[in-house]
This record gives C-alpha cells, structure tokens and sequence, in this order.
C-alpha cells in the first residue's frame, strides 16, 4: 500500500522535526516547510494527501497560504495549526479553505493523530465517490451509444 | 487639597491683599490612579499575551518530545524496558507529563487575560457544562463535590469561556481544602439575572485579601500565578456579568457569578 504523503509548514524547527518523527512512526511520508515560500513550491512540485499550516509564517499568514493552495492543491487536505485561538481565527481559516483547525499546542497527540486519519479517510471516501461517478457516466454514456448504433 | 494664593497690589505696588483658594481634589486624584492603574494593567496585558504566545512553541515541542520518549520506551525489547524503569524514566516521563498540563494551564490563563474577548454566545446546558468540567478536574477523595441546578437551566452564555471561569473557581475551591471538604455548587435564575456560586468548606479568605483578589499576578499559593480569578474576573464581566466573594478565614468562601438574564 501506498503511504499518505504530509506536507508540514512552521517556521519551528523543534515543532517540525518532532512532528515528523511522529507522523513517520503512525507509517506517514512526512515532508517539511519552514516558509510559505518552500511550501508553495514544495506542494506544486509533488503530491501530498494532507497539509498542516502553522497561521504565522516567516513570510506570510499561514491564511494567505490556505488561499494559494486552494487554487493550485485544491485536493490536498489543509489543516491549519494555530497559536491564537479565536473564532475569528476558525472563521478565517475555514472560509480561505481549510478543512480543520487545530489549537497548539497540541496536547493530546493520539487525538491529533486521529484528526488526521479521518480526514484521510473522507478524502479517500470523496475520491472513491468521484471514481465511480466518472465510472458510471462513462458506461451511462457507452450504453447510449450503443442504443443509437443499434 | 490644592492650595492658590493671589496677592493683590496697589497702583504703586503695596501689596493691598491676598485671596486664597482651596480646592477638593480628590476625585481627580482619584482619576489619575485610576488611569495610571488601568494603563499598567494593559501593559502587563500585552506582556501576558506575548508571553503566553511566545511560551506554545516550546511546549509544543516539549510536549511532542516526551510523547516520542514514551513511544521509543513502548518500543523497547521487555529487557530494555525493565532497566529504563528501574533507572526511572517511566517515572520522569510521567512527571514532565503532569507539568506539561500544568504549563498549558499557565499559557491558557495569560492569553486569556490578555487577548480581546468577544463572548460567541449560544444557548448552553448548565448542569451539562458543570459536569464536564467536573470529570475533567482531579477531585481528590476526601473532597465530596454536590450540585444543584435549577431543572433544565440554559443560559446565553460562551461556552468555553464559562468553562474556564467553572474550572478555574472549582480548581481554587479543591485547592483552598487540602484537609478534605464540601463543595457545593448552586445555579438558579430569575427574570433578572442568573446566579452560578460556588461554595467550599475551606481555609477561607482574610478580610485583607478582598481588594486585591480579582488582581492579576496577586496569588496566596505557593504554586500558582495569580491569573486564575483575573481571569475569571475578565471572562464573567466580559458576559456583562460580574463576580463577588463571601469569606471568613477559616470558614471557606463562596464565589458568585451574576449574570444579566438575556432571553436568546
């Protein structure tokens, strides 16, 4: 089985090395960003299943990224991670395209490791779904064909 | 008192008289401290918050640290992981764990005292919200905890806020009783107002403290930061509410939060 590949954006680099180590150790790709410079090129050069966003990067709001990934990554899965909690924040964040909204830090790590597979998952349900609709059309489509040539 | 003198001379400049004027200035007086007060404590505010902030990416890596450190001693051959406890590290991990909660406690209350407050409010279950916050406070055993809410009790308030006022009153409440006691816990309503109150058989408060109790930074523990009833303080006025305190040293107290009874 392929493994799921993960993009981390934060400028720490304690935060990042030991996220990676964990997200490795749950059978993860992990790959990381300190800027949102590195993470805009790293996410159009390669394929990642999942990203987590701190909100305040050296170089722009982890926000500003969420909007240059939706239009180029839409698929990707962006969790934002943040260190100030508001619902402005949540709301800012959701409607500039995130999927999730974490609080650092992050205290209980096997929850956040659960945020992650399920969102996984529903990726993996949404793709399957798209799947068979494009399946389906295409045999509605070759039925009908085969009706008029008939 | 302000005093002003004014001598009055002739043409030919004998000095004729004086007049003198004494002004109350108490209530200006007052003012400025007041001010200089309030301008303080918004500098300590914006401290807190940087603080507070500047404090989460430690922890987190801290906290991910030592959650690795479990996973690698998870993962030891029984052997290994025998020595490693006899040399104690199973011991340390769990004590760094015990303080890590403590930490987030402390970064929590200083960004709570600091950042702008704006109550997202909904309708919420009192008696719901008590006990969640109730099964995630340690309660040791010789304290007995009681509560009474009014039948079906919902009030407009944030709810996570109120729960971090609820936390930190029942947390102050089990800590005012290291011999042991009663906590008691009362919520009602009017057409006016909502009462939420909070009563223990505790050390008590002196008289002395009053003033100063709602002050951050102002602490009687050994162990704490003086935030918690700040904060607490922050958070019920920021509903438009306020809260006060009932105490005789040596006969517990009971902290009361008013609240305006809005309708939605």
């Amino acid at each position: 089985l392929e493994k799921k590949r993960i993009l981390i954006i934060d400028d720490d680099k304690a935060v990042l090395g030991n996220f990676k180590d964990i997200l490795e150790l749950e059978g993860y790709s992990v790959d990381t960003a300190e800027t949102g410079k590195e993470a805009i090129e790293k996410s159009n050069a390669n394929f990642y299943n999942l990203a987590l966003v701190d909100i305040r990067l050296p170089d722009m709001e982890g926000t500003q990224l969420l909007t240059s990934m939706r239009e180029t990554v839409p698929k990707m899965v962006k969790i934002i991670v943040t260190g100030y909690p508001s619902l402005e924040n949540a709301k800012e964040a959701v409607n500039k395209g995130a999927d999730g909204y974490v609080v650092k830090p992050i205290l209980n790590i096997e929850e956040f490791l659960n945020t992650v597979k399920e969102h996984l998952k529903k990726q993996k349900e949404a793709q399957r779904y798209s799947e068979q609709k494009v399946a389906e059309y295409i045999e509605t489509r070759a039925k009908e064909q085969e009706t008029k040539e008939e | 008192l302000r005093e002003e003198a004014l001598l009055v001379r002739d043409a030919a400049g004998k000095p004729l008289e004086v007049i003198g004027c004494w002004t109350d200035i108490s209530e200006r007086k007052q003012m400025e401290e007041a001010l200089l007060r309030s301008q303080r404590l918004a500098t300590i505010g914006e401290a807190a918050a940087m603080v507070g902030h500047d404090l989460r990416n430690p922890l987190q890596a801290i906290i991910t640290g030592v959650y690795l450190g479990r996973k690698g001693y998870e993962s030891l051959p029984p052997e290994y992981a025998k020595v490693a406890e006899e040399y104690g590290l199973v011991k340390w991990l769990s004590l760094v764990e015990g303080e890590i909660e403590y930490m987030d406690k402390i970064v929590s209350d200083l960004q709570d005292y600091a950042v702008p407050l704006k109550p997202d409010l909904s309708q919420v279950n009192i008696a719901q919200l008590l006990k969640d916050v109730l099964s995630k406070t340690q309660i040791p055993s010789n304290v007995n905890v009681s509560v009474h809410v009014e039948e079906g009790l919902q009030l407009m308030i944030d709810r996570s806020l109120m729960k971090r006022i609820f936390s930190n009153l029942i947390t102050n409440a089990v800590q005012a009783m290291p011999e042991g006691g009663e906590l008691t816990v009362d919520a009602s309503k009017s057409d006016e107002e909502a009462l939420v109150s909070f009563h223990d058989t505790g050390v008590g408060i002196p008289q002395e403290d009053f003033s100063r109790l709602f002050n951050p930074f102002f602490t009687t523990k050994a162990k704490g930061q003086g935030l918690g009833l700040a904060v607490c303080k922050r958070l019920v006025e920021a509903h438009g509410g306020e809260i006060t305190v009932k105490s005789k040293l040596g006969e517990g107290a009971t902290f009361t939060i008013r609240l305006p009874h809005r309708k939605s």
